[in-house]
């Protein structure tokens, strides 16, 4: 130990002497502040800290390459290898001395990230769920910079001309920038395998705008299989060496340990890929599935009957749900139906995801028979059901919540495996379009398309089983906080369990959330607006967006007229590296969507309102589900504009699209421009006239929104 | 003269950066081949050499004065009666030579087999990048006395404005002729390119200059 003592003083002099680690301290010092200075504008903490180490990190770690090469290099170099040689010294020793000293620059250089992340979560309001374990994720980043440094070493250690730089390099192209190239190829169960960094951790899944930092078992694995690797490299060159200079070694020890290190390393691989492989093969066989059942359906089309319409109102639906050991959940759906249909009917049918197992149904005190055919479940009636009618029915059912999707960040070619429904005692999400509690009728729960880049991506599609009374009694561990759009009326805990009841009377469906979330609430005026949102996200930006919502819903059904049906309205902020809808989606009682970067807090003030204004016709408050045509995009196109005008006093501006083309100079095309006549007529008219004309064109849309809106009739009146 | 700095020149780096440098021609006339691109255009071209010559530049100028500094002879060859200015220029002229015939005999044979390229824009526009990496890994090399910093400085760099594409370094942004960003002027951006150039060629010289530095 003394030896190495020694070797360390001479390694760390060595070290300081000249400009090396000068330089290399004003360029750490320089970036950190330079990078800051980019990510400045974020609120969302998480996101903050992803960006942070994208950008501060990965030019650091060729930095860290090139130093390992130079630190094996050094005597070559210095032209007294073959003295070295010469002297009695101990090479393990020696050589793990300087491996230390050379790492140690970038061992303080990759924790900055870390002592960030420590000063934003103390100066936050609270400290975040969970400060600590984020500590560890981040101050992972050693092992990644260590093993690229004893990369750095193998390669100077093995080519001691100036080549060994370049190839180093060409080693570090091949492990960042082909592994991005390489994921569009390879399949998503071997993706990031060669990114030793993990950068970036947002496009891996190991970051969520909303989840925050996740715990997922394949961070920890790839960081196991590249910690296993670099103790492989180390005493593989320390074997080497000292082999070289014929050195007393306990080979059969050093072999050993080679050995375990590289088997270690290899099973820690395979087990990352397996894991991922397996949840990525879960979502390519329900794509299969899926595909196949619509190119069956469409087959068929003309042969089999449409199905019956089922009339029935939902009228209480009260849910008991027990997250029992295992991920397992335990759940009682007792729910009141009114028959509306004109004859007996015989059969009843529920969606629920094929996940959940029933164990029975009863209806009216009884146990009745039931068909289970994936997502469906048919309930007999030997009896039938009278008209008007009023059943009770008790569904007992059991199942895990934890579905993966490969989805492609920010709607491009790449591709991420992304967990996206789960229930754990860390994290629970389980929106009403998940099919988690049973769904009056034949529901079909998702759909196969293509993004605009023809990549397939899985979509969950909600259709409300209508609005009723609901009541959600749930029974977890305490070590999460729940969250709903319903409202929370009790909640108690005992022995390290809660038990949670929400309720809300007239809602269509409900979601339920839980985790390191906060809810941030504005109400007034008959209408609650509320976004569960990251604890790291910044509450009062989001009390103000929700504020802006509350503001602009309003007027919004001002204008138009409208009975505000709606006693709550729940956002809840998509990842934008997920983010592969275009628009906010009702999951069931709450909208999920693509607002991200409001909340991230890209914008404040009067733009923020007026984002706010244009993601609002994204929440689809006033229209039944029709999917979006040129009429509905020229119809919201004004109504924002218009509201905007309300709220912040922005002139009237539809034409700013056009503004730049040779067209907008040509007098005649421009008068017979719709977007320039509206925004013309607009100009030109009064407040009671320009609303009556936004009524008579929503209107106009309702009755059919695939013909374009007449001007000459709608501008006339 | 000449024959003798082009020699020191010439390491094993400097042999290899010429082999990258043919690697990137091949890549310009193999693109459609290996189905990166339906069809090459002048933007393909441009990125490719706006983005990838510059690592040709790094590892081409952190060469100037390696063999120099890893020997440790820079301090003695410093302390003879010499003009230092005279030194930097002639090593400088003859690194800048081996870049210029090198790019000036890529674009032209692109542009004679594979497509017509604006020469102009791609003199004054595209090669800047490469200028500017050059005459970093110049600077640094001698300012670190190292090779080490020499090449890893300029890399540094050069990472960083791949992956954040001008979020900081906005007006003076590299790779402005390839993925122009928002309120960036690119006459003015190349201007400030080539001035940030000369700066760093007189900063060599006056390291250079100061004799005592290389003996600490």
């Amino acid at each position: 130990m003394r030896d190495f003592i020694a070797y360390m003083q001479t390694d760390w002099r060595l070290l300081i002497r000249g400009p090396y680690i000068w330089i290399l301290l004003v360029l750490a010092t320089g970036h950190t502040g330079f990078v800051l200075s980019t990510v400045s504008w974020i609120t969302n903490i998480g996101y903050l800290m992803n960006q942070f180490v994208f950008l501060f990190l990965a030019p650091f770690s060729i930095m860290a390459l090139f130093s390992g090469v130079h630190g094996a290099r050094r005597d070559y170099t210095l032209g007294v290898d073959k003295i070295m040689n010469s002297i009695p010294y101990h090479t393990g020793k020696q050589l793990m001395a300087r491996y230390v000293a050379t790492s140690s620059p970038f061992i303080i250089i990759a924790f900055i990230p870390t002592i960030l992340w420590i000063i934003l979560s103390i100066n936050a309001s609270s400290l975040p769920v969970k400060f600590t374990y984020v500590i560890m994720l981040l101050s992972s980043s050693i092992i990644a910079f260590s093993y690229i440094i004893a990369v750095g070493w193998l390669i100077g250690s093995w080519i001691r001309s100036r080549l060994s730089y370049f190839i180093s390099f060409v080693v570090w192209m091949i492990c960042i920038y082909g592994g991005l190239f390489a994921s569009q190829l390879l399949p998503v169960s071997v993706d990031g395998i060669s990114n030793f960094l993990l950068i970036d951790y947002k496009s891996l899944g190991y970051v969520d705008d909303l989840w925050g930092f996740s715990s997922d078992s394949t961070f920890w694995l790839h960081r196991a299989f590249y910690s296993f690797l670099l103790l492989t490299l180390l005493l593989s060159m320390i074997y080497v060496m000292s082999k070289a200079r014929k050195e007393p070694l306990q080979k059969g020890l050093y072999r050993i340990g080679i050995s375990a290190a590289l088997v270690l390393s290899i099973y820690s691989l395979y087990l990352y890929a397996d894991l991922r492989s397996e949840r990525a093969n879960a979502f390519y066989a329900q794509v299969e599935f899926l595909t196949e059942e619509k190119q069956l359906k469409s087959n068929m089309n003309s042969e089999i009957p449409l199905e019956e319409e089922m009339l029935f109102d939902i009228e209480t639906y009260d849910l008991f749900m027990t997250y029992l050991e295992n991920k397992h959940l335990q759940i009682h759906s007792k729910i009141s139906i009114r028959s509306l249909a004109n004859e007996k009917t015989k059969v009843l049918k529920f969606t629920l995801k094929e996940a959940f197992q029933v164990e029975r149904v009863e209806v009216g005190g009884q146990i009745v028979d039931y068909i289970r055919d994936k997502d469906i479940l048919k309930i007999q009636f030997p009896e039938g059901i009278e008209i008007n009618d009023l059943v009770e029915v008790n569904i007992f059912y059991t199942g895990q919540v934890e579905e993966w999707r490969v989805v492609h960040p920010y709607g491009g070619d790449g591709k991420m495996l992304a967990t996206v429904y789960f229930a754990t005692d860390q994290e629970l999400f389980l929106p009403g379009s998940l099919g988690w509690y049973p769904l009056l009728g034949d529901v079909k729960l998702q759909i196969v398309s293509e993004n605009r880049r023809g990549n397939i991506v899985l979509e969950d599609q909600y259709i409300t089983s209508g609005t009723a009374d609901y009541t959600l009694t749930v029974d977890y561990p305490n070590t999460i906080k729940l969250f709903s759009n319903l409202e929370m009326v009790d909640r108690k805990e005992m022995q390290g369990r809660q038990i949670v009841v929400f309720e809300e009377k007239d809602v269509e469906d409900f979601s339920l959330l839980g985790g390191p979330l906060v809810e941030v609430m504005y109400e007034a005026d008959g209408l609650k607006v509320k976004a569960i949102i990251s604890e790291l996200m910044d509450k009062e930006l989001t009390y103000s967006i929700v504020q802006n919502y509350h503001q602009s819903i309003l007027e919004l059904f001002r204008v138009l007229q409208l009975p505000q049906k709606h006693n709550v309205i729940t956002i809840v902020p998509q990842d934008s590296a997920k983010g592969q809808r275009v628009s906010s989606k009702n999951l069931g009682g709450m909208y999920q969507g693509s607002g991200f970067y409001l909340f991230n807090g890209l914008y404040t003030g009067e733009e923020m309102t007026s984002r706010v204004i244009g993601e609002l016709f994204y929440l689809e408050l006033i229209y039944p589900s029709m999917p979006m045509s040129s009429s509905k995009e020229f119809f919201q196109d004004a109504m924002i504009s218009y509201i905007q005008y309300q709220t912040i006093q922005s002139p009237i501006y539809l034409t700013r699209h056009l503004n730049e083309t040779p067209f907008y100079n040509n007098q005649e095309k421009r008068d017979k421009n719709p977007h320039a006549r509206l925004e013309k007529y607009m100009n030109s008219h009064t407040d009671e006239e320009i609303e009556s004309m936004l009524r008579r064109m929503y209107e106009r849309i309702l009755e059919d929104p695939t013909t374009n809106v007449d001007l000459d009739i709608l501008l006339s009146k | 003269m000449i024959q003798l700095h082009f020699k020191i020149i010439l390491s094993s780096i400097t042999w290899t950066a010429l082999g990258y440098s043919l690697l990137l021609l091949s890549l310009t006339f193999f693109l459609t081949e290996i189905n990166f691109v339906i069809e090459i255009q002048v933007n393909h071209v441009k990125g490719i050499y706006e983005v990838g010559f510059p690592l040709f530049a790094i590892f081409l100028f952190s060469q100037l004065f390696s063999e120099e500094i890893e020997e440790g002879m820079l301090k003695w060859i410093l302390s003879m009666p010499m003009n230092h200015w005279v030194y930097l220029f002639e090593r400088w002229f003859v690194g800048l030579g081996i870049l210029l015939i090198i790019y000036t005999g890529s674009i032209l044979l692109i542009n004679y087999y594979l497509l017509s390229i604006p020469l102009d824009e791609f003199f004054l526009h595209v090669l800047l990048p490469s200028l500017l990496l050059g005459h970093v890994a110049m600077l640094v090399t001698i300012l670190g006395r190292s090779v080490l910093l020499g090449m890893a400085i300029p890399l540094f760099y050069w990472i960083f404005e791949s992956l954040s594409l001008g979020i900081l370094t906005k007006q003076l942004f590299l790779f402005q002729a390839t993925f122009p960003i928002p309120n960036v002027d690119l006459g003015f951006n190349r201007l400030l390119l080539c001035f940030t150039v000369i700066v760093l060629w007189i900063m060599s010289g006056w390291i250079l200059s100061k004799r005592a530095y290389f003996l600490k």
